[in-house]
């Protein structure tokens, strides 16, 4: 099941940029970067809630779409008033998608481990 | 078990993240695209391209520095040679005005004496014998000795009545007038001496010395001078037979 949200990934990479003609100022290209930072944020907190059985669909969706709009609009702000707040979107979100992956990861090893005893016992 | 639910309820969730990941996706990608357009065209990206920039500035800096350092090494060494240029021009252009002292070619200025020769007041009017008259006349082997001693007691520079003495200078008696350089000249025989004053006077008025008639019958003064301008040599300096002959050091 892991690799339907990896293919997702991947499919929509390849489409946006080699399919559609989009393009952006490159003056967005550090608040895009920042969006794209707070989606895979997203993403990954709403893998470890599944994985938890606490998934709701609705704080996962509005917190994709919040955050990624909140952070780009949080480092635009911060330019403008002349406070890298783009620094401290970048250090949260770094520090929430590693404590995710990391409960991810322990949640995967305890359940393939699990899988193992069980079916060693059977 | 009590960490995990044992049953992951319907699984929607996995698609739904799937849905989003391809949102993901396109948001990554229309990042790259933005990223590597910003690039190209040279726009600062914040503080990787602000860093990327100081480090290159740096490297041009301590480039630039040593740079700086090499030039200036360079400059000092120039200026040395141009120092040691100067230098040996200046002992160059000494020893050429030495040589023009030397050779006469150059006027002359310092200490010395002025000697002036003339007939004697003392002959007597009446005398008509021609050898008597003679002994009371300037003679060319009067100036000749006159000359001779200073020069041995180191005159630097003669002229006489302005005609400065050269390496092939000569004294000599044509009638009633003598010939220095090629130039007549007529008592009273004004001999300019640049050398140590003292000595040039001591040794004319050397008693048993080679004015010592010259001083009896009153043709010779001799004054001493603080500073006397001696001529340069005049005429010319064709050589037409001599040529420098460049000696070449023996053993080498």
């Amino acid at each position: 099941m892991i690799w339907l949200p990896l293919m997702g990934l991947a499919v929509g990479f390849m489409v946006t940029y080699w399919i559609v003609p989009i393009q952006l100022p490159s003056d967005w290209s550090a608040y895009l970067s920042l969006a794209t930072l707070a989606g895979l944020d997203s993403i990954f907190g709403g893998i470890r809630a599944g994985i938890e059985g606490k998934f709701h669909d609705d704080i996962f969706l509005s917190g994709f779409a919040v955050n990624t709009i909140l952070a780009a609009m949080l480092a635009f702000l911060g330019d403008q008033i002349g406070v890298d707040l783009f620094l401290a979107a970048v250090v949260v979100l770094g520090g929430r998608i590693f404590l995710n992956l990391s409960l991810i990861r322990r949640y995967w090893l305890t359940q393939t481990s699990m899988k193992k005893r069980m079916s060693d016992g059977a | 078990m009590s960490i995990i639910p044992p049953s992951v309820r319907g699984r929607s969730w996995v698609f739904q993240v799937t849905a989003l990941s391809i949102v993901l996706g396109m948001l990554l990608a229309l990042s790259l695209k933005t990223q590597r357009q910003a690039a190209n065209e040279g726009v600062p990206n914040r503080l990787p391209a602000l860093r990327a920039a100081f480090r290159i500035t740096k490297q041009d800096n301590i480039k630039l520095q040593k740079e700086l350092a090499e030039y200036k090494d360079r400059n000092e060494e120039l200026a040395r040679q141009q120092a040691n240029g100067v230098s040996s021009s200046k002992s160059l252009e000494q020893a050429l005005n030495e040589a023009k002292l030397l050779a006469g070619t150059v006027a002359a200025s310092g200490t010395g004496v002025i000697v002036t020769l003339n007939d004697s007041p003392k002959k007597d009017p009446s005398e008509t014998r021609q050898d008597v008259i003679s002994n009371y006349v300037v003679h060319d082997y009067d100036i000749r000795a006159i000359i001779d001693e200073l020069f041995a007691s180191g005159a630097e520079a003669i002229a006489i009545n302005d005609q400065r003495l050269i390496a092939n200078s000569s004294v000599r008696c044509v009638g009633p007038v003598v010939l220095v350089n090629s130039v007549q000249l007529a008592p009273p025989y004004v001999i300019k001496a640049i050398g140590k004053a003292d000595v040039l006077e001591k040794a004319l008025t050397l008693p048993g010395g080679v004015a010592d008639a010259l001083f009896l019958l009153d043709m010779i003064e001799v004054k001493k001078v603080s500073n006397i301008l001696v001529p340069a040599f005049a005429g010319s300096t064709r050589f037409g037979v001599a040529r420098p002959v460049i000696q070449t050091r023996k053993g080498h």
